[in-house]
């Protein structure tokens, strides 16, 4: 830090000040911090505060340690905290509406619906017709379709439509 | 402050330990430690009422809230034995369950925050349980009387509610446990830097809520 600190306006003396409050500043810059406090009230003032609220939050905390502690205890007299959590959280509803169980959940729920539907769907229907016999006599015409599937229309000849039957007279 | 604890029971003379062995309060944190390793559970009680009181003046400074701070207290117990094959003992027990206390009560407030994210002042003055809380902050500059630092006790105790975890923490390890600059880094694994930054920063909140309510 810089040790001329009685130079430095009131502001930049802060982060020493609250040092100072400690018995934290040392030296030349210790030196230089209680000039500047002989002759800045604002500065002795923000000290003072800085000094009180410590004195004040010491004795706060002495009040409260000062009630039945017995509950502290080993072996523990009632479970921990960490330990029931997972209970708190299944038994406890106002914690289900916390963010983070409310994402998993949410999380969960989409999933799930992705999987029953997906499962419901079942495979694609295939329009593809497997030919495993061809011995056309006639003309047969093929046209080319997507991911080499074929088409073929045949085209009988009018020898193989049956004749009309004969009318008796 | 880090005497035997008044509701010790076995204040009045030794317990048996498990292994035949006679814990007494007498017995030095090293040797109740030593004892509490072999399984001995007496040994680990007759720590947890010699330091519970201090444990949890650290936690009740951090979280301001006297059931929670019962709470942690209680898990910094179970995590320290839990972990008491990694105390080397090359500091004094205490100060090896100080750090445990603080990163659970860190841990706690972390949690907290990310639930809900800001306590205002107003909110953690109304808030409190404790009926000290209620009315006004105290007059920062008035004369120390009784009823005045009781009412400035408990709008710091609300206004503490306001500063981050890490803030809190080192104002409590300065201002309760009286720790050095250099203590308070070790425990909180942070540089001295920073332990200043966060003590004056937390100051100056303190100091800037104070005054702001009590003018207000």
């Amino acid at each position: 830090m810089n040790p001329n600190v009685e130079d430095r306006k009131c502001g930049t003396l802060e982060p020493a000040l609250s040092a100072f409050a400690d018995d934290e500043v040392f030296g030349p810059e210790r030196d230089a911090v209680v000039r500047h406090l002989a002759a800045c009230e604002a500065c002795r003032r923000t000290l003072d505060t800085y000094r009180r609220v410590g004195a004040a939050l010491r004795e706060r905390v002495s009040v409260h340690s000062g009630r039945d502690l017995s509950a502290i205890a080993w072996p523990p007299r009632r479970a921990a905290p960490a330990l029931t959590r997972r209970r708190r959280l299944l038994y406890d509803v106002t914690r289900w509406f916390d963010p983070w169980p409310v994402l998993a959940g949410s999380a969960a729920l989409v999933a799930l619906v992705i999987g029953v539907l997906w499962l419901a769907s079942g495979p694609e229907p295939s329009n593809r017709v497997d030919i495993e016999r061809l011995d056309a006599a006639g003309p047969v015409m093929v046209i080319p379709g997507n991911g080499g599937r074929m088409t073929i229309i045949w085209l009988f000849d009018a020898d193989d439509q049956p004749e009309p039957a004969a009318t008796e007279t | 402050m880090s005497g035997p604890d008044s509701t010790s029971k076995s204040g009045g003379g030794g317990v048996t330990s498990g292994g035949g062995e006679l814990t007494t309060p007498g017995d030095d944190d090293a040797v109740l430690v030593a004892k509490a390793r072999r399984g001995d559970a007496d040994a680990f009680g007759e720590l947890v009422t010699r330091h519970r009181r201090r444990a949890y003046q650290v936690a009740m400074g951090m979280l301001g809230h006297h059931e929670t701070a019962m709470d942690l207290t209680q898990e910094a117990f179970l995590r320290a034995y839990q972990k008491l094959d990694r105390f080397r003992g090359e500091a004094a027990f205490f100060t090896w369950l100080r750090r445990i206390v603080t990163n659970v009560c860190l841990d706690h407030l972390r949690k907290a925050e990310h639930r809900t994210p800001t306590t205002s002042y107003d909110e953690a003055l109304g808030g409190d349980e404790d009926p000290d809380a209620v009315g006004l902050a105290g007059t920062l500059e008035a004369p120390d009387t009784g009823v005045r630092r009781k009412e400035l006790g408990a709008a710091i105790e609300a206004a503490m509610k306001t500063l981050t975890p890490e803030q809190r923490a080192a104002v409590v390890l300065r201002e309760v446990e009286g720790l050095s600059y250099e203590e308070i880094a070790k425990t909180l694994e942070c540089a001295t830097g920073t332990v200043m930054s966060r003590l004056h920063y937390a100051r100056k909140r303190l100091q800037a809520l104070l005054r702001e309510h009590h003018e207000g």
